[in-house]
């Protein structure tokens, strides 16, 4: 688990997942990890490592940076339609 | 690929994983079996010691300490369970999350366990040289018990740990 905000690690992991259609257990297969981990990356419980992270964007074909930020990542409202959330 | 992917589950880490025993890693089982088991080791230690000031019977003291372990085995199992086994599985079998959260329920009760062991040992070198003949040879068998009971919960204490703090699963 992060130890401060500033150790939280931001991604968009459950956004992808969902655009692709793969459920916990497809991504966790693909990357080698419990499906229960996934989940607890989801819900941001644990921050991790540089490889999972490395096999997780590799997983969605996206650069790691696009997946995983230490900053909040932008919504794809905002990003794609330039809309702030209310 | 990781070494938790390529290497094929062992028939432990299967029953682990067992979807059948899911009941037992909900937070409020995985708790309420590490209150039975810490009661279940009091009660152990409550009997070793009554039975080392002759409060209780030898033969009241063995029914007492073979019921005991008798129960702690499906109370363990459960609790082993709830916690997927981490700590007796192959470390190949474990991702790493499952290692993280392991190995910090390990550092987390160094030293209570560092503490149950010394008394234990205390207790056990106690045993053996105590000559004054204090409640016979029942008093060396409780204090042996009491020793060995010390020893059992410093073995327990990181189990009971990961199961009182892993998060809810989903």
């Amino acid at each position: 688990m992060p130890k401060t905000d500033d150790d939280a690690v931001h991604h968009r992991i459950a956004v992808l997942r969902a655009e692709r259609g793969a459920s916990r257990r497809d991504l966790a297969e693909a990357v080698g990890v419990h499906p229960q981990t996934i989940g607890y990356l989801e819900r941001g419980e644990y921050s991790p490592s540089l490889v999972l992270a490395l096999k997780i964007a590799r997983y969605f074909d996206l650069p790691v940076e696009a997946v995983f930020s230490l900053d909040p990542l932008p919504t794809l409202s905002s990003e794609v339609y330039g809309r702030t959330a209310r | 690929m990781s070494a938790a992917a390529k290497t094929r589950p062992t028939d432990l880490a299967a029953t682990f994983e067992d979807d059948r025993y899911s009941w037992t890693r909900r937070r409020s089982v995985r708790r309420a079996g590490v209150v039975g088991e810490a009661v279940l080791v009091g009660a152990l230690a409550l009997a070793a010691l009554a039975a080392g000031h002759g409060l209780l019977g030898s033969g009241v003291f063995a029914v007492v300490w073979v019921v005991g372990l008798l129960l702690f085995i499906p109370l363990h199992s459960v609790v082993n369970l709830g916690v997927r086994g981490l700590h007796d599985r192959r470390e190949t079998t474990l991702d790493e999350v499952q290692r993280t959260q392991r190995d910090r329920s390990t550092a987390a009760t160094h030293w209570p366990r560092l503490l149950l062991s010394l008394l234990a040992v205390l207790v056990a070198v106690q045993t053996a040289t105590s000559t004054d003949g204090a409640g016979g040879a029942s008093g060396g068998t409780a204090a042996f018990s009491v020793g060995f009971v010390l020893w059992f919960a410093s073995w327990l204490t990181s189990t009971w740990h990961l199961a009182w703090t892993l998060p809810e699963e989903d």
